[in-house]
Formats: C-alpha cells, structure tokens, sequence
C-alpha cells in the first residue's frame, strides 16, 4: 500500500522509492531492498504498475514503476480497508 | 487469478532471463546509489532470487534443476541405472503384458454391433442346468416375451459339402437374423433373411464364410446364386460373409444356413419339433436399458407358460440365467486374481529389489546428502530431488517395460490358440495402465528410500527389514506354487488314472445331427460293432455318452459344491477302459432301472453305508466301481455316475475303441470302415492319448510360466540379500575390524552381520508360505487331487529358497571375515 501511495505522485525509480518512505516517515519505516523489490516484482505480476527504463536526474539508467488505473483503484481499495480498521482500533482504544 | 495476471506470469516465464538481468542492472543502480551513512544493500543473488520467487514459476526451476541433476547422477553410475531399468523393465513389463491379454480377452468388444446388449441364455433348474436349448423352446421364449429385442439361435454340426465325402466342415446352422444383427456387411451378394428364407417354399440358401469362398470355390466373384450341394442337397448361395465376421461363440464356422432348413439338410431330423433335444445356443439382444437381472425375471413368465405345454418343454421351477455375450470371455474372476496376484508378486519383488539397490546407493550418498542438509535444503527439497531421481528411472524402466510386454505378449499368443482378433496392441487401456504402474513403482521403490534417506540412521534398519522381508515373501510365494504345481502335475502323469487310455480311439458319427431315431441309431451302432469287429487290431467296443478327456459332458449335483457325470454306457464299457469293479455286479444286457456308482461317488452320498441297493433318481444301484474321472482328471469334488444305454441316448453316443498297436495308425482304417456302413454319415475320430496330451498342457504351460517367475523373483530376492549383506560389511567394516583385532570368533562376527536379517526372513518366509496356500487353494481345480497344503512342496520350495539365499550371503560374509582391522581403521 505503502508503496502504491508513494508511486501515486508519479513514476520513481527503486532507490527513489525506498528515500521517499525513509524521507516522509522521518526514518520510522525503513524499507529494506529485501521487501521492496519483492514487492515490486509482485505489483508488476499483479498488473498495478508498469517498469520502464529511464534516465535518473543523476543521469545513470534506471528503472521508472508507474502506477497503472488498475494499481490506482487498488490503492483505493486499500486506502478505505486501511482508514476502516484504523478507524475501529482508535475506538476502541478511546473508549476502552 | 485473474486472466491479465495468467497472461503476466507467463510472459515473466518466457522473458525470464531479460527480466533477471533487468532485475540485476537495477539493484546495481540502487546500490551505487547508496550513500555512506545508508545500511548496506544486501546480497545481490539472493535479492534477485526472492523477487524471482514472486514470479511463480519457482518450482519449475526446482524441477528444471532437479532433472538435471537426476540425469547426471544416473549418467555417473551406467551399472546402477542399466539394472536398474532392467529389473523395472521385467517388472512392470511382465504386469502390462499381463493386462494386455486380460485387455483384449476380456475387456475388449468382439467386433460386432453393441456387444454391450449381448446376452447368452443358460436353462436353470434345481436339478442341473444346461447351456442349450431344444429350437422349439427357444422359438417359444422368442415370441413370448417382452424384454428382448431379438432373439438368435445357432447350432454348429459337420456337414459335408459339394461331393468331398471325406473332408466336412464345421457350419453354423442359425436363426435367419443372426449375421444382420450382428452387424456383419455381405462381402457379395446377400446375407440371410428372415422373411425370405424361413418361408416353407423358399429355396433353401446358404451363405459361405469367406476362407471357404477362397479355398472350395477359387474366391469366385459369380458365386452367389450358383447352386452347390451341401450333404447331398441343392442349397443356393445367397452371398459371402466378410472374413472379419467372427461371430459370437469364438468357434469358427465355414457356411451359415437357416436353422429352418436343418431337416432339408439331414432329412429325418425333428429338430425344429423336438422338446427333450437340446442342441441350440441361445443369444439374445436386450431391449435397451434392461439389466441382466431384469430379462431373466422377465423370462420367469415365459418359462412357466412354456411347462404348461408338457413335461419334456421345460423343467418344473425352469428359469433361464442371461449372461453378457459380447465379450469374448467373461471376467473369470479366480483366473483374474491369481494372474494378477502372480504378476503383482513379480512387481512387487522388482520394486522391493530396486528399493534396496536404491537405499544401498543411499548410503554411498550419504555424505551428499548430509552436506546438503548442512548448507540448508530443507528435508522436503531432498525428497523431491530423490523422488525426481526415481520417476526418472521408473519412466525409462516403463519404456523399456512396453518392449519386454509387446515381446512376451507375442510370445504368449504363438504359444496358444488365440483367435485372431487378438492382437497385441497398445490402446489407452494398455498406455493408462503402464503409466499407473509406473507411478505405484516410483511411489514403492522410490519414495521409500528417499524417506529413509534424510531420516537419521537409526530409523533405518526396520525399512531394510521390510524390504528383505517383502522380497523373501515373493520369491518364497512363486517357488511353493510352482512347487505345487509341478507336483500335482508328477502326480497325473505317474499316478494310476483309474481308467486306460493309451490304446483307445473314439469314433464319433454324431448320428444325433444326421436325424437317427433310436432305433436307427442302435441297427447303426450294430452293424458298427460287426464291421469293426473285422478288423484286424481292434480289441473291444464300447459306447459311451460322456467321451472320455472330451469336454462334452452331462452332470447332476449331488450335494454341496460336488457334481457327478451322468454316463450311459455299454455292460463291456468297465472292462473296455479298465475300470476295476469293486462291489456288485456290471450292468446285463438290456437292463434298466440299474445304476453303477463310482467309490467317490458312494463316499459322497452314502458315507459309512453299504450303497448296494441304494436307489438314486429312480435307479437302484448294483455295483461300486473304481473312481475313473475320465473328463475332470482327478478332480476332487466330482464323481461318476453309470447308467444302462437307453434310448434317448444311444443317438448321442460315441464309440470306444481299444485296439492292440498304435492308436494314431489305426484312425484312417476305423474311419474308413465306418464311413461304408452309412455313408451320409460324417464321423470324427479322435486319439484318446492325444486328448490326453492337451488336458495336461493348460498346467503344464502354468507350470513353466509360474517356474519362470519364481526363478525370476528367486534370482532378483538373492541379488538384492546379497546387496544388502555387501553393504551391511562395508557399512560396519571398520567395526568388523575392531572386534576380529581383539579376538571376536568368526562365528560371532557373522551372527552379529546377520542378526538384522533372521527376523525379516522368517517374516517373509512365513508370508509367502501364507499367500501361496492362498494361491494354491484358488488353483485347486487344477491340482488334480493334489491337497493345496502339500508339505513336500513347501518344505522343498522353502529349502531351496534358504540354499539360494545362503549363497547369496556366503560372499560377502567370507569377504568381511577377511577384512584387515588396520586397513579398516585406515581408511577413510
């Protein structure tokens, strides 16, 4: 999810990916390259984005993951599952 | 999974070593990318290889791996795979072969229209059966009932044809119908019809079969119409069957004429009127969706009406069994299960053998295997790799298995008569069935082993027991039945029979088929005897209705499970076969009321009591005769039953003739004399000896078959001890070493290599002594009195076992005693 949330802003590269997370959590969530490219092959197969080959603004070659409208509605999906339990957790933490 | 991400998976397959170098170029950017501070990107490969998995596709690389590796691992060691194959190639080729045979026996259609709704009908009473009918019954039943499409009935006799007195042929006299229903397409001209050739004033017809169109009438194009004499008469040839047209009763027939004309052709006969003559097979078509038990209830009806019409129509309680026709043989359920059982027994020798060859091979892999497990395969990955290992060998083993069975199978059928429809071929039956045997092989010789492997040792030594005791079990059950049989079968050519045969002829004019009345047929047999009589040779005659080691045969039950043969005689017929009188007297001439029983027969119904003045179906017995099973050699559930020639019979009889010299020589000049006393009559005759000859091979070409798996499983169970005991030493030698260095006696040291066999060989033995007495029990019929049980065999089949297995042992045993405790402590 995490990873669609961060393509949603437009095609990155791998390396671009897992800075982005590290950036925007504040170094809460490292993701490591042993789940991300995983993860990555599995949105490929999955069809919710598409790998091109670009150029960096590093200029070094690089592969681009753009979210495709299949990856998009997924994202939503699973932005309204996410915002449901989290929803129901905080809840129950309140009241309980 | 969705469609596009099918699509997806398979285009990662195909792209797969871009996508993988894609993979690569990328992680590399990545890490380049890094900077000091960043924790260390991790290893590459096995990066690559977790975003691999996600592909799916996985368990292809294992397998693609697996096989390459399996192939080279059999490559490394020819000796290990060539055996190996060639024990599966026995195996499993001697199981297809088997299938196959049972395949086209019983399983295959005989090649006529829906064999499904083929039924045969059996007359059934509760005092004795018979498998034909009188016409007049069966054109009864035809027209009196209401689950039969269509009724076929057909009679074969000898007749003689064109004006070549001395050579006739076999012809199926049959209902008009029987060709077209069966499907049969007219090679030329016509087939036979019903409506047009039953008529009373139709001209007779006969249609020919097509060896005899080629053979007698030069494959004559113009023949149908042409007018040929068949017994003398003019019938019309109405056309010429294909050759494929085999028809329903497996026997072969040279001309098929309407059964209607059977009187035209032997002038006299009553046979479409006659009520107490059964000569007539009954066939029949079900109406669709009726099942077997549903036509025979619904015959019930008919067979009561028909007892309405007189005592001699049909038997009080009369009921009419159908059984499947369209088979060329129905299953024969205790023939199936001792084939099958024999077979299994070679299958499963095979596999235990190989299972042994393949756990020896286990330990010598030992070290591999450890070293994979170390570096961290998982016990599942190993399993598989083994079990790829064995599906391998066991694929190439079935191909292999496909020779040796299309070879045996062939053998097979030149070696018997096997109608020629028969032919070895590999259908999906036979293809199924080999890739079902290969898959039970693999799974018994290989998934075994590959458990064991990765098990720790200790758990070891109870799977060799199994393996030593399943193969001592099989080659132990194939020794005693083949022990058994060679027995049963010393004890028919040696014992005394009760009867002579070796100087006796019969002759047999079949003067029932000509039309003779009673009293033509007793001036026939006289001026038979008095012709006879001249010549020079012949010693006595008697008639008989039963021929002696023929298969025709009359029996009444007389109790549980035992049967006797009914024999009409002649007073000379004991003295003529040798059959000693024990108590009482022979028959008179002209008596009736009398019977003679046999002692079995006696035994059976009167044990402890004096049978003389008994009475049994209206006979009051006289005399006690020696047990003669002249049809069923020495079979134990079935006695003789003697009595006077009367008249209904003595049109059914034949002639015994002993004669002083060769009995073969004597056959043209007995036939001769026969043929001038009557010559519209056709008169078989047949060699007592010989008949003799061809009862024995059934058991005899058994016997061979069964010594030839035994042997096999016997070699195959001493290969594999011997293997064992081989890799036992080498296993425990620096062991053996140790203990010979500090003075252990060579006797202890082999006790303690061969205290792991004693139980599972006992096992076995004890196993096979069980499933062979099973085997043996089912075989009885064929034992010829023989007990099932007979200790000689199991004690000799057990001594040889033991012997065999002895020496097996002996070599590797001499060898370990031999070891050199420093060499041994050595090495390695």
């Amino acid at each position: 999810m995490i990873v669609l949330r961060i393509l949603q802003t437009g095609p990155l590269h791998g390396y671009a990916i897992a800075q982005r997370i590290h950036q925007i959590t504040s170094d809460v969530l490292q993701v490591e390259e042993g789940s991300l490219y995983p993860a990555l092959q599995r949105i490929l197969l999955k069809g919710w984005a598409k790998a091109e080959w670009g150029v960096s603004e590093t200029n070094r070659r690089v592969r681009f993951y753009r979210l495709t409208p299949g990856g998009r509605k997924q994202l939503e999906t699973e932005m309204a599952d996410y915002e449901r339990v989290n929803a129901a957790i905080r809840a129950v933490l309140r009241t309980a | 999974m969705s469609p596009g991400e099918i699509c997806r998976r398979i285009h990662f397959l195909l792209n797969r070593s871009r996508l993988e170098r894609d993979l690569e170029d990328e992680m590399a950017a990545h890490r380049d990318m890094k900077q000091g501070g960043e924790p260390r990107f991790g290893s590459p490969l096995k990066l690559r290889e977790d975003s691999r998995d996600v592909w799916g596709w996985g368990w292809w690389d294992d397998l693609v791996q697996d096989v390459t590796f399996g192939s080279r691992m059999l490559r490394k060691s020819p000796a290990f795979t060539l055996t190996a194959i060639a024990i599966l190639a026995i195996g499993v080729g001697l199981n297809i072969a088997a299938f196959q045979i049972l395949n086209s026996l019983t399983l295959s259609p005989l090649p006529v229209s829906d064999p499904d709704s083929l039924v045969r009908f059996t007359r059934r009473g509760p005092h004795g059966s018979s498998t034909s009918f009188a016409y007049p019954a069966l054109d009864f039943y035809a027209t009196h009932n209401t689950v039969l499409a269509s009724s076929m009935g057909l009679m074969r006799t000898l007749v003689a044809v064109e004006s070549d007195k001395s050579r006739t042929v076999p012809v199926q006299f049959v209902t008009a119908n029987y060709l077209s229903e069966l499907g049969a397409v007219p090679a030329l001209g016509r087939l036979l019809d019903g409506a047009r050739d039953d008529a009373p004033d139709a001209e007779p017809v006969v249609v020919l079969a097509s060896s005899l169109w080629q053979s007698r009438f030069g494959a004559d194009p113009n023949i149908p119409g042409r007018t040929i004499r068949i017994n003398g008469r003019p019938f019309t040839v109405a056309g010429v069957a294909p050759a494929s047209f085999i028809g329903l009763t497996g026997r072969s027939a040279q001309a098929w004429i309407p059964i209607t004309r059977q009187p035209y052709a032997f002038p006299g006969s009553d046979l479409l009127t006659n009520y107490t003559d059964n000569p007539v097979a009954f066939f029949a078509r079900m109406k669709p969706g009726l099942s077997l038990s549903a036509v025979e209830d619904g015959l019930r009806p008919a067979a009561s009406a028909l007892r309405q019409r007189g005592r001699d129509a049909a038997w009080e309680n009369e009921w009419l069994a159908a059984r499947p026709a369209g088979r060329f043989m129905t299953m024969d359920a205790a023939g199936v299960a001792i084939g099958g059982a024999f077979t299994l027994i070679v299958l499963i020798a095979a596999c235990a053998n190989l299972a042994t060859l393949i756990l020896a091979r286990g330990f010598s892999r030992e070290r591999e295997i450890a070293v994979r497990l170390s570096v961290g395969a998982t016990r599942r990955r190993l399993v598989r790799q083994l079990l790829t290992e064995s599906v391998m060998l066991a694929s190439l083993g079935t191909v292999a298995a496909l020779g040796v069975s299309l070879v045996a199978v062939r053998l097979i059928l030149t070696g018997s008569t096997a109608p020629s429809f028969m032919q070895p071929r590999l259908d999906v039956r036979v293809t199924l069935f080999a890739f079902g045997m290969t898959a039970l092989a693999s799974v018994l010789f290989g998934l075994m082993p590959a458990l064991q492997a990765v098990k720790p040792r200790s758990a070891r030594t109870r799977t060799r027991g199994v393996l030593v005791a399943s193969q001592v079990a099989a080659g132990c059950t194939l020794l005693v039945v083949s022990a058994v049989l060679t027995r049963a079968l010393d004890r028919v050519t040696h014992a005394p029979l009760g009867f002579e045969y070796e100087h006796h002829l019969t002759l047999d004019p079949d003067l029932h088929a000509s039309g003779f009345k009673a009293a033509a047929a007793r001036t026939y047999w006289t001026a038979l005897r008095d012709r006879l009589a001249g010549v020079p040779g012949v010693d006595a005659m008697s008639l008989e209705t039963i021929p002696p080691l023929g298969n025709r045969v009359t029996t009444a039950r007389i109790g549980r499970g035992e049967t006797a043969f009914v024999h009409h005689v002649d007073s000379t017929y004991f003295e003529v076969m040798g059959i000693p009188l024990r108590r009482g007297r022979i028959f008179q001439a002209n008596e009736t009321g009398a019977a003679i029983v046999s002692e079995s027969f006696a035994h059976a119904m009167w044990p402890g009591e004096d049978p003389l003045g008994k009475a049994w179906d209206k006979a009051t017995i006289v005399g006690v005769v020696g047990n003669a099973a002249t049809v069923s050699l020495a079979d134990p559930d079935v006695s003789e039953f003697y009595l006077p020639m009367d008249d209904p019979h003595v049109q059914r009889a034949v002639m015994i003739v002993r004669v002083d010299g060769d009995p073969s020589s004597m056959t043209g000049v007995l036939v001769g004399a026969a043929r001038s006393i009557d010559p519209r009559v056709s008169i078989s005759a047949g060699v007592l000896r010989d008949a003799f000859d061809v009862k024995l091979r059934m058991p005899q070409r058994m016997k061979v078959i069964v010594w030839a798996l035994g042997a096999l499983a016997l070699a195959l169970a001493a290969v594999g001890l011997g293997g064992l005991v081989v890799f036992t030493v080498s296993q425990r030698g620096r062991e053996i070493g140790i203990r010979m260095a500090l003075g252990a006696r060579p006797r202890d040291v082999i006790d303690g290599v061969l205290r792991q066999f004693r139980k599972p060989m006992a096992l076995g033995l004890a196993g096979g002594f069980l499933i062979a007495a099973g085997l043996s029990r089912v075989l009885q019929k064929e034992l010829f009195g023989l007990s099932p049980f007979d200790p000689l065999s199991y004690v000799s089949a057990a001594l040889l076992f033991t012997l065999v297995a002895a020496l097996a042992i002996a070599g590797p045993v001499r060898r370990a005693l031999r070891i050199d405790p420093i060499s041994a402590l050595k090495c390695e």
